[in-house]
């Protein structure tokens, strides 16, 4: 009883140790992304206030000039532009060929289902640089596309060189990102009740409208945080643009690669990085406040 | 004259067979209940109705026509789901709706209609709101809206109840009945709970190990059930063993110490007979006037009544008996067990599977 009533007194205060687990189990953590993620970030951020010069290099002083350089060179504004019109067409092109992949593989049967969903997702095993360089073989100066077209007589070679184009950057990027779709349409899929599409279809609908009226706007949220990772995704990438589109085809990612290790304007280089953090935090965050408003009602 | 009429429907999975032979008339009005333990194909020959599942085996007849090959959206039928399968995207005014959207109903039409059903249900005042707002019951309802606004010629019903706590279950089920009354919809139930089907239907169909075994009203399907699993099934029982003796040339039933004559004994082939006696039918009396004598085992207070468990020669018994105010019997007492001539069924052993 004694025992009983001092526990009772305790509990309002516990004891130090008590108070203190949640941080130190959680310090490992937060001490390893502080240093590994936070640090050269931060470095990041003074670095691009400071300015640079071709003969003395990086100068320690506190200037916005290398955003408003950015800012207002239309040189910095097509690829940006550029950077987000390729991730838009890959948001919407792994929409077209992700959401009906999902589906398919959803309504497959057993043992098929896991097969070819690790057929879908195997691409991830894969480093990105090598599944780059595999499409540059294919759509190549010299590239199988190309060779192909001229054997059917249907064009000259030089019409399946995709190199340092739109169209091959795109294709790149959407089949190393179409994965991502699938996984989070997927998720969505295995949450739906399948009595609802017999419900649907015992009122007289179709299969093509229980798709798109019953399907499509319960998995809707997967949808569109698929786009989200996509997009975030796409808008950042590197190797494949690097790759395929050079020099000639520069976005965000690749041009500040090139202010850092051709240019050495490392200062500028620092904030194209951060205003493409800035923009992609933005568009993210704004986007999920909209979903959230959107389906708490609904779907939860 | 039937309405629906399932002929000789079967359907296999691989080696096991989910429903063998069901044969079955509905007339038009009629509320039916398919009865039986999980696993019995109850589930399968709705989902062979509905037309989720192909036969393999069979015909179903809807008002005379074969709609056996017919697609699920084709044949009209209304369906209320386990789990009420509403569209969690949309509001309950436009669950209802959406059949008669697919009917290209007009917009007039289909208001009224959809007003008129939410306000059978008792659910006029809920139209805007989203499935995830509602309770359990609420989200039944919309169910049966939804499957009723359309007009079906026939409402199936799988297990719409069961998700419901016991009290909601109760008044669900007068209104269930009601509705259906009022509507005059054919209906075809599925159920595993035996209260629900005999509570609500004109008729019940006793299915075990995907057969039909007991196509009757409720009344008879627990008074006459025609084997020992109709009989445990449908209601609590008493199952004893008891064996055919010559008493005076007159071949009588003997149970435990007990020999007693039992009106039809003719046609009894084997010695060994299976009887039952529903608990309720069993009197409980001092030990010189039972026919059997025993042992209180037990007693649980259930409210409305007692249950007592007793030991004799003859088994276990069960015995309930109604509560009068005061307690009579406890446990440890010397009892004894008495019946009616009218109380006890000789039964068949089940003899299908």
């Amino acid at each position: 009883m004694a025992e009983l009533t001092s526990t009772l007194s305790e509990t309002p205060n516990p004891p130090v140790s008590k108070r203190l687990a949640p941080w130190l189990l959680s310090g490992p953590g937060a001490i390893f992304f502080l240093t590994l993620l936070g640090m050269p970030l931060l470095m990041t951020l003074v670095l691009s206030f400071n300015s640079f010069d071709y003969s003395e290099g990086i100068i320690s002083t506190f200037t916005l000039n290398n955003y408003l350089e950015v800012l207002t060179d239309s040189y910095f504004h097509e690829i940006f532009l550029r950077t987000y019109g390729i991730s838009v067409a890959v948001v919407i092109l792994c929409i077209l060929i992700g959401v009906p992949e999902a589906y398919i593989l959803s309504r497959m049967r057993s043992p098929w289902r896991s097969l070819f969903l690790v057929v879908t997702l195997a691409p991830l095993l894969i480093s990105v640089v090598v599944r780059t360089l595999g499409w540059v073989l294919l759509i190549g100066g010299n590239g199988l596309l190309g060779k192909t077209l001229e054997a059917l007589g249907l064009a000259e070679a030089s019409a399946g060189n995709l190199m340092y184009t739109h169209t091959g950057v795109i294709m790149a990027l959407v089949h190393v990102l179409v994965p991502f779709m699938v996984i989070s349409v997927w998720a969505a899929l295995q949450k739906l009740d399948p009595a609802v599409e017999n419900a649907s279809l015992s009122l007289g609908a179709s299969h093509s409208i229980v798709f798109r009226r019953i399907v499509i706007p319960q998995i809707l949220p997967g949808i569109l945080s698929g786009s989200l990772i996509v997009f975030a995704l796409s808008a950042s990438a590197f190797a494949t643009p690097a790759i395929i589109g050079g020099r000639r085809l520069k976005v965000a990612a690749t041009a500040a690669y090139d202010e850092y290790l051709n240019t050495m304007n490392w200062p500028l280089g620092a904030a194209i990085a951060f205003i493409l953090l800035v923009a992609n935090v933005a568009l993210v965050m704004t986007y999920n406040r909209m979903m959230e408003r959107r389906f708490r009602r609904t779907l939860g | 004259m039937s309405f629906l009429r399932l002929e000789s429907l079967t359907k296999q999975y691989g080696a096991t067979t989910a429903a063998k032979n069901i044969t079955l008339d509905i007339a038009k009005g009629e509320f039916v209940s398919l009865l039986g333990p999980s696993g019995c194909g109850k589930t399968t020959t709705l989902q062979m109705i509905a037309g989720f599942v192909e036969p393999t085996q069979g015909r179903i007849l809807m008002d005379g026509v074969n709609i056996t090959n017919q697609k699920a959206n084709q044949r009209g039928i209304g369906i209320v789901f386990q789990s009420y399968a509403l569209f969690p995207h949309m509001t309950v005014a436009e669950n209802a709706r959406f059949g008669l959207e697919m009917r290209r109903v007009p917009v007039d039409e289909s208001h009224r209609r959809v007003s008129e059903t939410l306000e059978l249900v008792g659910l006029d005042h809920l139209g805007d709101r989203y499935p995830r707002e509602l309770s359990g019951g609420q989200r039944q309802r919309v169910a049966l809206a939804r499957a009723l606004v359309i007009r079906p010629p026939l409402l199936l019903l799988d297990e719409p109840l069961s998700n419901l706590d016991a009290k909601l279950r109760e008044n669900m089920q007068i209104e269930l009945r009601n509705i259906q009354q009022q509507v005059g919809t054919t209906t075809l139930m599925v159920t595993h709970d035996q209260s629900e089907a005999l509570s609500l239907s004109d008729r019940v169909v006793v299915m075990n190990q995907g057969c039909v075994v007991q196509v009757d009203e409720p009344f008879n399907a627990y008074e006459q059930p025609n084997d020992t699993f109709v009989s445990s099934f449908v209601g609590k029982t008493n199952l004893l063993s008891a064996q055919v003796v010559n008493r005076n040339g007159q071949p009588c039933l003997r149970l435990g110490e007990c020999i007693f004559d039992f009106p039809v004994t003719a046609g009894l082939e084997s010695d060994d007979i299976k009887l039952s006696i529903r608990p309720e039918r069993l009197e409980l009396t001092d030990i010189h006037h039972g026919q059997l004598i025993g042992r209180v085992r037990t007693r649980l207070f259930l409210g409305n009544h007692w249950l007592y468990q007793i030991e004799s020669n003859a088994g276990d018994l069960l015995v309930t008996l109604p509560n009068h105010g005061f307690m009579a019997i406890g446990v440890g007492d010397d009892v004894g067990v008495r019946w009616q001539p009218d109380a006890v069924r000789i039964l068949k052993e089940q003899a299908y599977g």
